[in-house]
C-alpha cells in the first residue's frame, strides 16, 4: 500500500510511479508532493498570505486581517518560494490593464462613474503603482485562513463548466488566444527585464511558490514545466508548448522573463484544455462572449475582431483579445518607468473611459520591489467588489482539477471540496461569488502566471489597442462627455447612518450645485415707482373701481302725485254729471248704427216661443248694477210684454241671487213676473258644469228654500237642455267662458244670449263669431240700441245724455292734460340734459 | 303615500275628462260617475268658502280682541258679517228688506263709488302718462282712447261721422277682437296644460313633489 497513491480528486488509488490519476486522469504529483496547498478530503486549507488583495479589502475586512495578523505568526510566508524575479507580460494581453498603467500615469484622469460604480474602483495614489513582487493574482485573495470558506464556497458556486475548464487547461490546442499569448511574449521578450533592484526578496515576497500558500496544482505544474524545461531546448519554447498547452497561453509565462517561460511549460498548458473543454459544454452553460470565444478557437470560424488581429502586430494566428486576459491586469507592474516606449505611446492613445478602469486592475499592480510598503500603506478603504472576492476562490478551486484527467469526464470526476468547507458555503459564497465571465477569463491565465512567472511584464506597445481599431461595441461604451462635470461618487464617503440606505456609503452623493450656497438674497416688494407713475395708477385704480361700481338703471322720474289735480278731475266729473242727471238733458242722440250681435239678441228675442222656459245666469258685480240693468232691461221688458216667459235665475256669485231679485223688484216690477231663484251655485266651473249635468240635483232648492224643480216655473223641466234659452248677464269675461264652455255640449242647439258690460264684450265677441253664443247686448250702448229697437226709451235713454258728454269731457280732458304734460316733459328732460 | 294621493288625482281627472267625450246614452255610468265627482267637488267649494268666511271672522276678532292698530275696521267688518248672515238666515235673501238695506242700501252704493273712483284714476293717469313716457306707445296709447271715446259717445245729432262708424267698430272688432281671442286661446292652452300635467302627476297641487 505505500506504493499506491490515492487520487486528491476521486480517491482512486493509483501507483506511486503514476503521474495521472487511472480513473480520472487528475494529477497526482501534487499528492506525492504531498503539498499543504493542495486540498485533500477532509484536510483543512492552509493559510496563505494576501497582502495584495488588502487594498481592495473593505475596512472592516482589513481591520479583522490586521487584527489576525499581529497574532498569526509569519512564518507561512516564509515558505512561499521565490518567485520569478521578473514580472510577467500579463498586460500585454490585456487591455485594462494597460488602461491601468495609463491611469497610473495620468492621475488627472478620473475614473467614470459608471466604471465606478460597477467595480468599486477608485483613483489610487502614486504610492500604490508600486512594482508588484509577484504575478500570483491567487495570492491578492488572502491567505487561506483569512477566508476559511471561499474555496469551498467558491467551488461549489463554479459553474460545471468552469470547471471543467480548469481541469482541461492541458488540453493542447490552438485556438485564437493562444495565438495572441505567443504574440504576446514575443513582444515581451523583447522589452527589458525587470531590474534586479525590483526582486523581492525571499523574506518580503509572500507569494513565494515555495510557500505553503502555493496551490498545490500550480506548483506541481511548475515542477512539470521544469521537467519539461530540461529536456527540450530552451530556444523552442514555442514548439514544445503545442504539445501541452497552446501558444498563446504558454505566452502567460510572462514575456519578461525567459527563464520565467522556461519553467513554465506546464502551467501554460492550462488554457488550451480548459477553452477546448468549454466548446463541449452546453451553450446555455456558457456566456455568449466565452463562447464566441471558445467558437473561435475553430479554425473554419475565426471571428477574432480585426483590431485585435492587428494589435498583434500583422500576426498570422488571432490573437487573444487583451480584455480576455484581463487576469493578467493583476502583473502589470503600475511603475510607468518600467513600461516601454512603445507601450506608453499606446497608453496615451487609449480612450479615457478604458483609463479609468485603472484601479480596477492597479490594485493587482503590486511592485515586486515594495511589497512591503504595500502592506504598510494600505489601499484607501473602499469595499471590495464581490468579483475580486470570488478571485481568490477560484484560484483555491484552480487546485483540485488536473488538466489531463479532467479531460475525459470532468464534471463526473470533479470531486467537491473538503468536507469541512463545504458547510459554510453558503455563507462564504455571499463575499467570494464572482460573475462566470470574469471568473472564466481569469483562470486560463492564472494557473501558467502562477506557476511559470511572478513578475509582472511591463506594458509594450503591443498590448494597448490603438483607438482607431476598438471595435464598434467598445466605442459604443465609451461614455460621451458632455461638459458637465460630474462629480465622482467614489468620492464620497459618505456613509449613510438611518433610513433604508443606513449602513451604505456613497450611495446618494452630495452634488455641489444643489445645495444653497449661500442665504437667499432678500427681494424688497416695495414698489420703485415715481410721482407720475402714482398717479398713473391712481387713474387706473379709479377707472376699475368705476368698472365695478353699480350703475343705477334708467328710469322715469317719480312724478308727485297731484292730488289737486286729482280733487279737480273728480270734482269736474261728478258736477258735469250730476248737472247733466239733473236736468234730465235729452240733447244728444242715441247710437242709431245697431250692431251685428245686438241685431241677433233681437231676432232671438222674437223667435222664443211665448213662456218659454228660460234660464237666467246672474253673474255680475254689485258695482256694475247700474250699467247691467241698464243693458237687461229692455230686453226683459220686450220678453214681458210678447214672451211671458218663465224664468229660473241662478248665480255663480254670491250676490247674484239678490241682484237677481232686484231685476225682478227694479227694472220689471211692472211685469207679473214668473220665475225661480236658484241661489247661489258654488264650485265655479265645476259648479256649472254639475248644474248642467244634472240641474236638479245641484240646485235642488229655490232661495226660500222649496223644491224648485216641483214649482210651476220649472213644470217640465228636469234636465239643462229642457230649457227655450239661456241669457247669462255678467261683466265678468272668466264667468262668460265658463258658462259658454262648460254647457256648449249639452244645450246643442239651444239659443244663447249674452249681457255684458262693455268692458266684458270685447272677450265675448270671439264666441259670438264661432257660434257659440247667439247674441250679444253690450252695456249702455247695447240698451239704448234695444230701446230704440223695441220703441220704448227707458233708463238708457235718462243716461245717455250724460254718457255722452262724460265721455266728451274725459276726451278734452285726455287730449289737453295729455298734450300739457307731454310739453312739461320734453322741458324736464331738455333740463335734465342741460343739467348734465 | 304621495304615490296614493297622484294615483287618485289622476284617476278622478281622467273619469270627469271621460265625462265629456263619452255619450251618456253609450256610457252612463262614467257620466254619472262625472256628476258624483263634481257635486262632491261643488260641496267642497262651499266649504271651503264657509271655511274661509270662518277664518276671516276669526282673523279679525283676534285683532280686536289684541286691540291692535285698525282694530275699529276688524271689529266694524266682524259685526256687519254676523248682522248679514243672520239676516239672511233669518230673512232670506229674496226679502224686500234685505234688498233694500243690503243690497241697495250698502253693497251697491259702496261698490259704484268705487267704479266712479276708478274713473277719475284713469283719467288721471292719461293725463300724465306722457310726461312720464313721451313714446310711441303712450302716444299710440292715448288716441286710441281718444277714438274709442269719440266713437262710444254721440252727438246731438247723432253718431260722428267715420269715428263712430268706421273707426270704433274697426277697433272694437278687429283689433280688440284679435287682442281677446289671443288671450282667450292663451288661457286655453294653459289650462290644457295645466289639466294635462295634473293628469301626468307632473303638478301635484295636492301635495308632494
Amino acid at each position: 500500500m505505500a506504493d499506491l497513491i490515492n487520487c486528491p480528486v476521486c480517491g482512486t488509488e493509483n501507483p506511486s510511479d503514476q503521474e495521472y490519476c487511472r480513473s480520472c486522469q487528475a494529477a497526482l504529483a501534487a499528492t506525492e508532493e504531498g503539498d499543504a496547498s493542495s486540498i485533500q478530503p477532509g484536510q483543512s486549507p492552509t493559510k496563505r498570505q494576501t497582502a495584495e488583495l488588502e487594498p481592495i479589502l473593505p475596512q472592516w475586512l482589513r481591520d479583522a486581517r490586521d487584527a489576525a495578523r499581529s497574532t498569526e505568526p509569519e512564518d507561512s510566508n516564509q515558505a512561499m518560494p521565490p518567485q520569478s524575479e521578473k514580472t510577467r507580460p500579463i498586460a500585454s494581453e490585456d487591455l485594462l490593464a494597460g488602461l491601468q498603467s495609463q491611469s497610473g500615469q495620468d492621475e488627472d484622469e478620473d475614473v467614470p462613474d459608471w466604471l465606478a460604480n460597477i467595480t468599486g474602483a477608485q483613483p489610487k495614489p502614486k504610492v500604490e503603482q508600486q512594482p508588484e513582487t509577484t504575478g500570483a493574482r491567487w495570492v491578492e485573495m488572502g491567505a487561506r485562513d483569512d477566508f476559511p470558506s471561499e474555496d469551498a464556497a467558491e467551488e461549489a458556486d463554479m459553474p460545471d463548466w468552469l470547471a471543467g475548464l480548469q481541469a482541461t487547461q492541458a488540453q493542447p490546442e490552438k485556438d485564437e488566444l493562444t495565438d495572441i499569448y505567443n504574440l504576446t511574449r514575443s513582444v515581451n521578450e523583447s522589452l527589458p527585464t525587470q531590474p534586479p533592484a525590483q526582486e523581492v526578496p525571499p523574506e518580503a515576497a509572500p507569494h513565494d511558490f515555495a510557500s505553503s500558500e502555493t496551490p498545490e496544482w500550480l506548483r506541481q505544474m511548475a515542477l512539470d514545466a521544469d521537467e519539461r524545461s530540461a529536456t527540450a531546448e530552451a530556444g523552442e519554447q514555442s514548439a514544445e508548448l503545442p504539445l501541452d498547452a497552446p501558444d498563446w497561453l504558454s505566452g502567460l509565462g510572462g514575456p519578461g522573463s525567459e527563464s520565467t517561460f522556461g519553467e513554465s511549460s506546464a502551467e501554460v498548458s492550462e488554457p488550451a484544455p480548459a477553452e477546448s473543454e468549454a466548446l463541449d459544454l452546453p451553450p446555455s452553460d456558457m456566456p455568449d462572449w466565452l463562447r464566441g470565444s471558445a467558437e473561435s478557437e475553430k479554425p473554419a470560424q475565426d471571428t477574432t475582431p480585426k483590431w485585435l488581429r492587428e494589435e498583434s502586430g500583422g500576426a498570422s494566428e488571432p490573437e487573444t483579445p487583451a480584455w480576455l486576459a484581463s487576469e493578467d491586469t493583476v502583473y502589470l507592474p503600475s511603475e510607468p518607468q518600467q513600461e516601454t516606449p512603445e507601450q506608453d505611446a499606446l497608453l496615451v492613445d487609449l480612450p479615457d473611459w478604458l483609463k479609468a478602469a485603472a484601479p480596477n486592475s492597479s490594485i493587482f499592480e503590486q511592485p515586486a520591489e515594495q511589497p512591503t510598503s504595500l502592506q504598510e500603506t494600505p489601499e484607501p478603504s473602499f469595499d471590495s467588489p464581490d468579483w475580486i472576492k470570488s478571485l481568490g476562490a477560484t484560484e483555491a478551486s484552480e487546485d483540485v482539477p488536473a488538466a489531463d484527467e479532467e479531460k475525459s469526464s470532468p464534471f463526473e470526476n470533479a470531486p467537491a471540496f473538503t468536507p469541512d468547507l463545504e458547510g459554510d458555503e453558503n455563507l462564504s459564497s455571499l463575499f467570494t461569488e464572482m460573475p462566470d465571465w470574469l471568473s472564466n477569463a481569469i483562470e486560463p491565465t492564472e494557473t501558467p502566471s502562477s506557476s511559470a512567472s511572478s513578475a509582472p511584464t511591463p506594458i509594450t506597445s503591443d498590448d494597448a489597442l490603438a483607438p482607431s481599431d476598438l471595435p464598434s461595441w467598445v466605442q459604443a461604451m465609451r461614455p460621451v462627455e458632455t461638459g458637465i462635470v460630474q462629480p465622482s461618487l467614489s468620492s464620497d464617503r459618505t456613509l449613510e447612518s438611518r433610513g433604508a440606505l443606513a449602513g451604505l456609503q456613497g450611495v446618494l452623493p452630495a452634488v455641489p450645485g444643489f445645495a444653497p450656497t449661500s442665504k437667499p438674497k432678500a427681494i424688497s416688494i416695495k414698489l420703485n415707482t415715481n410721482e407720475e407713475q402714482l398717479k398713473h395708477a391712481g387713474i387706473l385704480e379709479q377707472i376699475l373701481a368705476a368698472e365695478t361700481s353699480p350703475v343705477p338703471m334708467e328710469s322715469y322720474a317719480a312724478l308727485r302725485t297731484s292730488r289737486g289735480l286729482r280733487w279737480v278731475l273728480g270734482f269736474l266729473m261728478v258736477v258735469m254729471i250730476a248737472v247733466v242727471l239733473g236736468l234730465r238733458m235729452e240733447n244728444f242722440s242715441t247710437p242709431l248704427l245697431a250692431p251685428n250681435e245686438t241685431r241677433a239678441a233681437m231676432s232671438l228675442v222674437d223667435a222664443l216661443p211665448p213662456n218659454a222656459a228660460l234660464l237666467v245666469a246672474v253673474d255680475y258685480e254689485a258695482s256694475r248694477a247700474g250699467e247691467m240693468e241698464v243693458a237687461v232691461a229692455p230686453m226683459f221688458d220686450q220678453l214681458m210684454l210678447v214672451k211671458q216667459p218663465r224664468l229660473t235665475f241662478v248665480s255663480t256669485n254670491e250676490v247674484g241671487s239678490m241682484l237677481a231679485e232686484r231685476i225682478i223688484t227694479g227694472p220689471l216690477a211692472e211685469h207679473n213676473v214668473s220665475y225661480v231663484n236658484l241661489g247661489y251655485l258654488s264650485g265655479g266651473q265645476m259648479g256649472i258644469r254639475a248644474f248642467v249635468k244634472d240641474p236638479v240635483a245641484a240646485a235642488p232648492l229655490s232661495t226660500s228654500l222649496q223644491p224648485a224643480w216641483e214649482s210651476t216655473t220649472l213644470t217640465g223641466i228636469s234636465q239643462f237642455d229642457q230649457f227655450s234659452a239661456v241669457i247669462l248677464i255678467t261683466d265678468n269675461a272668466e264667468a262668460a267662458r265658463s258658462w259658454i264652455e262648460q254647457t256648449e255640449d249639452v244645450r246643442g242647439s239651444m239659443p244663447f244670449i249674452v249681457i255684458s258690460s262693455a268692458q266684458a264684450t270685447p272677450m265675448i265677441m270671439p264666441y259670438y263669431d264661432s257660434g257659440q253664443v247667439t247674441g250679444v247686448v253690450s252695456g249702455l250702448y247695447g240698451g239704448a240700441i234695444f230701446e230704440q229697437y223695441i220703441g220704448q226709451p227707458g233708463s238708457a235713454r235718462t243716461y245717455w245724455d250724460a254718457y255722452s258728454i262724460g265721455m266728451l269731457f274725459a276726451l278734452i280732458l285726455v287730449l289737453g292734460g295729455g298734450f300739457w304734460n307731454l310739453v312739461l316733459g320734453w322741458r324736464e328732460r331738455a333740463a335734465a340734459r342741460g343739467a348734465e | 303615500m304621495r304615490v296614493f294621493t297622484a294615483v287618485i288625482a289622476i284617476a278622478f281627472g281622467l273619469l270627469v275628462l271621460l265625462g265629456y267625450f263619452l255619450p251618456p246614452t253609450l256610457f252612463p255610468t262614467v257620466v254619472d260617475l262625472q256628476t258624483v265627482l263634481l257635486n262632491w267637488a261643488v260641496i267642497l267649494t262651499g266649504v271651503a268658502a264657509l271655511v274661509g268666511i270662518f277664518n276671516l271672522i276669526i282673523v279679525h276678532t283676534d285683532k280686536v280682541r289684541r286691540a291692535e292698530k285698525g282694530s275699529v275696521y276688524s271689529a266694524l267688518l266682524v259685526l256687519s258679517m254676523l248682522f248679514t248672515f243672520a239676516a239672511g238666515m233669518l230673512l232670506r235673501p229674496d226679502h224686500v228688506a234685505m234688498q233694500r238695506v243690503v243690497l241697495s242700501g250698502i253693497i251697491l252704493p259702496v261698490e259704484a263709488a268705487l267704479m266712479g273712483l276708478l274713473v277719475v284714476s284713469l283719467l288721471y293717469a292719461a293725463i300724465r302718462l306722457l310726461r312720464r313716457r313721451a313714446d310711441a306707445m303712450g302716444i299710440f296709447f292715448i288716441l286710441t282712447a281718444v277714438v274709442i271715446f269719440l266713437g262710444s259717445a254721440t252727438l246731438p245729432f247723432g253718431d260722428i261721422p267715420v269715428i263712430s262708424t268706421w273707426i270704433r267698430p274697426w277697433v272694437t272688432q278687429v283689433l280688440a277682437l284679435g287682442g281677446a281671442r289671443g288671450i282667450l286661446i292663451g288661457v286655453a292652452l294653459g289650462t290644457l296644460m295645466t289639466g294635462l300635467r295634473v293628469l301626468f302627476a307632473m303638478d301635484r297641487p295636492y301635495g308632494g313633489k
